[in-house]
C-alpha cells in the first residue's frame, strides 16, 4: 500500500511537507520519489500509468505563492501555458497542469540526467568544450522562449538539465514572464537568483531577453570557472558587484581558458544591455563559433594524430545528384554525331567547365572558400552567366573528397515553393518547419566539428529584389556562428542585399565574386568543349566561323546560358542543310529565347539570303569586328 | 589586280577566298559563301600545319584536296590563307601550277 498522506489542508504546508507525497496518484501519475525542490514546489519522479513513461511532477508549494498574493492555480496554469507556447526540444516540455483535491501540479518531461548545478558540485568546473556546448543548447532554448514571447527570469545552473548524450534542456519556467497577456508570475517582483541577476534588474527594471542573456552568461561563467562572476559576503555585496564592479577576468581564474570563451562570456555579461549579444540566437551562434575554434585548436594540438575517419556514407546526406544527360535529338545525332544533347544541365564533373573559360572563376571561388575567415561568398552575375553551373561544379568538387559535408539547395523556390532553408534542413535531415529550424540545422552542422567546415550551396534569386527572410537568417547564422560556410548565387550586388550593413569585424568574411561575361574566344572554347563532351569521338568536326562567334558573343552578352540557347538553335539551323559549319548567318537567325528542340520554326529558313549579310547584319558584324581588331566585312564580287 | 583576283581569274578556279588559319573571313570572289569556306579551310590548314610539324616536314606551304564534290587548293601565306575552289571536272595539276605562278608574282 503506498504511503498516501492524509488529506491535510495543503495551505498549511510548506515545501518540506510536500515530501510526503510518495505513492500518491495525481491523475495518471504515481509519484515515486523526489528529484528536486524549487522555490515554487517539489518535483517528483512519477510513472505515467497510462502511457507507461517516467514523468516529472511538480507539486505546488502553496505557501510560497500565497505569500506573494498569487492565485496558485493560476500561477501554475500560467507556467504550463507559457511553456506550451515554446514547443522547443531544448525546453523541458509540459504535458499538462491540473488540480486534484488540494494539490496543484504540473506534469513535465522527465530528463534522465543531472543539472549543471550538480555537475559543478561534482567537478568544480567544466571543460570549455562542455561548458560551451551547454551554453549553445541553453541559448537555443532561450531563443525559442523569447520568440514565443516568454522571458525565463531565472536562468541558472540548477535550471539547466543535462541528459544522456549531453542534451541540455532549460527547465523551471516558474518565474517566467509572458508577453501577450499571459497571466503568470508577478512582473514587479524581482525574480531570479542573485548570482545570475542582471544589473538592470537590480535597479528595478522589468526583466527581458537581455537580462536572460546576462543570466545565461553568468551561468556560463560559473560553468567555465567554477564560481559565479560576482560573489560577496551578503546580498548587498553581490548586488553592488553586479552593478558596478568590473567582471573578473575568467582567464585569470582559469589559466589557459580559450580566448573565444572569455570573449563570449565577457560580452554576455556587459553591464549595459545594449552591449550584450542582441539576441539569444546570436549568443548561440557565437557559442557555436567558439566551439568551432575550440575544435580547430584541439585539432592543431593533435595534429600528429592519424587522419580523421571519413564521414560514414550512411551518416551523410546524399551528395547533389548529377544532372542526367539528355539524349540528343535525332537531327543532331544523325547530322553531327551528337551522342547527348549539348548545353544546359550536365554532369558538372564532365561538363566543359572542367578546363573551360570559367575555370579561372572556379579557381577563384575555391580559393575564396578555402580562406579560413571566409563565411559568405556571393557568386553573382546575370541569369545565364554560368553562376549556377559553377555552383553545381563546386558541389561536385567539394563533395568528391567525401570528408566534408556539402548541402545544396535551390534558393529561388523554382520547383515546389520550398525555401532554401527548408531544402537545406531537409538535406541535413533536420525538421524543416518551425521557428527553431535554423538552430536544429546548426546543431546538426555542429556535429561536423573536427572535419572541414560544412559548406551550404544555395542557387539563389535570379533577379534583384527582396532577399527572403529565411535566407537572410541563414546568412546571419553562418556569419555569427562560423558553423558553416555559405555560397549563394544571385544577381550582381547580392552580398549587399544579404548583408546590408556589414559588421565591422565581419567585413573580411564576406566576398562577392562576379562571373565575367565570355568573350568571343571563350565562347568558341565553350562550344568546342561542349561538342567534345557530347559528340562521338569519331564524329566529323563542326566548324565555327570567327564572325559567328563574334556575333554569338554579342547577342548572348557573353552569358553561357544565353550562348546555350543561341548555339543550340544555330545547330538546328545547320542541321537543316546538313553542313557542319556555323556561320554569322546562323548566329544572326538563331532564336535567343527558347531552344528549338525538335524542329526549326517555319519563320527561320535554313538557308541564308543570297545577299548575306544584309545591311543591318553587316553593320552589326562590322561593329563586332572592329571591337575584335578585325577589318570590316570584306567586299567581294558575287558570282 | 589583287592577289585574290589573280587566283580567281585562273581558268578552272570557280571561287577564291582569303582567310587565315583562325578561320577568319577576309575576302572572297565569285562565291557568296566565303565565310563558310574560310572557316572550313582555316580548320583544314591549321590541322595540316600541325601534321606537317609532327612529321618534321616544316611549315605547311600548300595543300590540295580533291574530293568527288569539290577540290580545293590551299596556299599558306605568312598572314593569310588563300583557297582556290576548283570545279570537280577540272584536272587539278594545271590549275595548281597556275595558282602557284600567280601567287609567286606577288611574292
Amino acid at each position: 500500500m503506498p504511503n498516501v498522506p492524509a488529506p491535510n489542508d495543503p495551505k498549511s504546508q510548506g515545501p518540506m511537507d510536500l515530501s510526503r507525497l510518495v505513492g500518491l496518484k495525481l491523475g495518471n501519475y504515481r509519484l515515486e520519489r523526489i528529484i528536486g525542490r524549487g522555490r515554487m514546489g517539489v518535483v517528483y519522479l512519477a510513472q505515467d500509468e497510462a502511457l507507461l513513461r517516467p514523468t516529472a511532477i511538480k507539486v505546488l508549494a502553496w505557501a510560497s505563492t500565497e505569500t506573494r498574493g498569487q492565485d496558485p492555480v493560476q500561477w501554475f496554469l500560467g507556467e504550463a501555458r507559457l511553456v506550451a507556447r515554446i514547443n522547443d526540444p531544448r525546453v523541458v516540455q509540459i504535458y499538462g497542469a491540473a488540480k486534484q483535491g488540494e494539490y496543484c501540479y504540473i506534469a513535465m518531461e522527465y530528463v534522465a540526467g543531472t543539472s549543471t548545478e550538480a555537475l559543478l558540485a561534482r567537478d568544480g568546473r567544466l571543460a570549455p568544450e562542455t561548458a560551451t556546448d551547454i551554453l549553445v543548447q541553453a541559448a537555443s532554448a532561450l531563443h525559442a522562449a523569447h520568440v514565443a514571447g516568454v522571458v525565463h527570469r531565472d536562468v541558472k545552473p540548477g535550471n539547466l538539465l543535462v541528459g544522456p548524450g549531453g542534451i541540455t534542456k532549460l527547465g523551471d519556467f516558474g518565474m517566467a514572464l509572458g508577453s501577450a497577456g499571459v497571466p503568470v508570475g508577478n512582473a514587479s517582483v524581482r525574480a531570479g537568483t542573485p548570482f545570475y541577476t542582471a544589473p538592470e534588474i537590480w535597479r528595478g527594471a522589468v526583466a527581458n531577453g537581455a537580462s536572460d542573456i546576462y543570466a545565461l552568461g553568468a551561468t556560463y561563467f560559473h560553468l567555465l570557472t567554477g564560481r559565479p562572476p560576482f560573489v560577496g559576503p551578503d546580498l548587498a555585496a553581490v548586488e553592488r558587484a553586479h552593478l558596478s564592479e568590473p567582471l573578473p577576468d575568467p582567464r585569470l581564474l582559469v589559466p589557459g581558458l580559450p580566448a573565444s570563451c572569455a570573449a563570449l562570456v565577457t560580452r554576455a555579461l556587459a553591464k549595459n544591455p545594449a552591449e550584450r549579444q542582441p539576441t539569444a540566437q546570436i549568443l548561440m551562434w557565437e557559442g557555436r563559433r567558439a566551439l568551432q575554434e575550440l575544435a580547430a585548436a584541439s585539432h592543431a594540438v593533435h595534429a600528429a594524430t592519424p587522419a580523421l575517419t571519413p564521414v560514414p556514407a550512411a551518416a551523410r546526406p546524399p551528395p547533389p545528384r548529377p544532372v542526367v544527360p539528355r539524349p540528343a535529338p535525332a537531327a543532331l545525332a544523325e547530322r553531327f554525331g551528337f551522342t547527348q544533347a549539348p548545353f544546359g544541365p550536365f554532369d558538372p564533373l564532365l561538363a566543359p567547365f572542367q578546363a573551360g573559360p570559367l575555370d579561372v572563376v572556379r579557381r577563384q571561388l575555391r580559393t575564396l572558400l578555402e580562406g579560413p575567415a571566409s563565411a559568405l561568398v556571393a557568386l553573382t552575375g546575370p541569369p545565364g552567366s554560368g553562376r549556377s553551373t559553377l555552383l553545381r561544379q563546386l558541389a561536385a568538387d567539394l563533395g568528391a573528397s567525401g570528408n566534408r559535408l556539402v548541402l545544396s539547395a535551390d534558393g529561388a523556390g523554382r520547383d515546389d515553393g520550398r525555401t532554401a532553408l527548408q531544402r537545406i534542413c531537409r538535406a541535413a535531415g533536420v525538421p524543416d518547419e518551425g521557428a527553431t529550424r535554423i538552430d536544429g540545422l546548426l546543431h546538426r552542422l555542429g556535429e561536423e566539428r573536427g572535419r572541414p567546415v560544412p559548406v551550404l550551396l544555395i542557387d539563389g534569386p535570379d533577379e534583384p529584389g527582396a532577399v527572403p527572410a529565411d535566407l537572410a537568417s541563414l546568412v546571419s547564422a553562418g556569419l555569427w556562428s562560423g558553423t558553416f560556410k555559405l555560397v549563394v548565387t544571385g544577381p550582381v550586388g547580392l552580398s549587399g542585399q544579404l548583408i546590408p550593413e556589414r559588421p565591422p569585424n565581419q567585413a573580411d568574411r564576406i566576398s562577392e565574386l562576379v562571373v565575367p561575361p565570355l568573350d568571343a574566344d571563350q565562347v568558341t572554347q565553350y562550344l568546342r568543349s561542349w561538342f567534345k563532351a557530347t559528340r562521338a569521338p569519331d564524329a566529323a568536326a563542326i566548324h565555327l566561323s570567327a564572325d559567328a562567334m563574334l556575333l554569338l558573343a554579342h547577342r548572348s552578352g557573353g552569358r553561357p546560358g544565353k550562348v546555350d540557347t543561341l548555339a543550340w538553335n544555330m545547330l538546328a539551323l545547320a542541321a537543316g542543310v546538313g553542313r557542319p559549319t556555323l556561320t554569322s548567318w546562323h548566329a544572326w537567325a538563331a532564336g535567343a529565347e527558347v531552344p528549338w528542340l525538335d524542329a526549326v520554326p517555319p519563320e527561320a529558313t535554313s538557308l541564308p539570303p543570297l545577299e548575306w549579310p544584309t545591311p543591318e547584319a553587316r553593320r552589326l558584324l562590322d561593329q563586332c569586328r572592329k571591337t575584335a581588331g578585325l577589318p570590316p566585312w570584306p567586299d567581294g564580287k558575287r558570282p | 589586280m589583287t592577289e585574290l583576283e589573280s587566283v580567281a581569274s585562273i581558268e578552272g578556279v570557280s571561287a577564291a577566298v582569303l582567310g587565315d588559319l583562325e578561320g577568319t573571313f577576309l575576302g572572297a570572289l565569285r562565291t557568296n559563301d566565303g565565310e563558310t569556306i574560310a572557316a572550313e579551310m582555316g580548320f583544314v590548314g591549321s590541322s595540316f600545319l600541325q601534321i606537317g610539324e609532327l612529321l618534321g616536314l616544316g611549315p605547311l606551304a600548300t595543300l590540295a584536296i580533291s574530293c568527288r564534290a569539290k577540290a580545293c587548293l590551299l596556299v599558306v601565306r605568312p598572314q593569310s590563307l588563300i583557297t582556290a575552289v576548283i570545279a570537280p571536272s577540272q584536272s587539278l595539276g594545271p590549275v595548281e601550277r597556275a595558282v602557284h605562278n600567280a601567287i609567286q608574282e606577288w611574292t
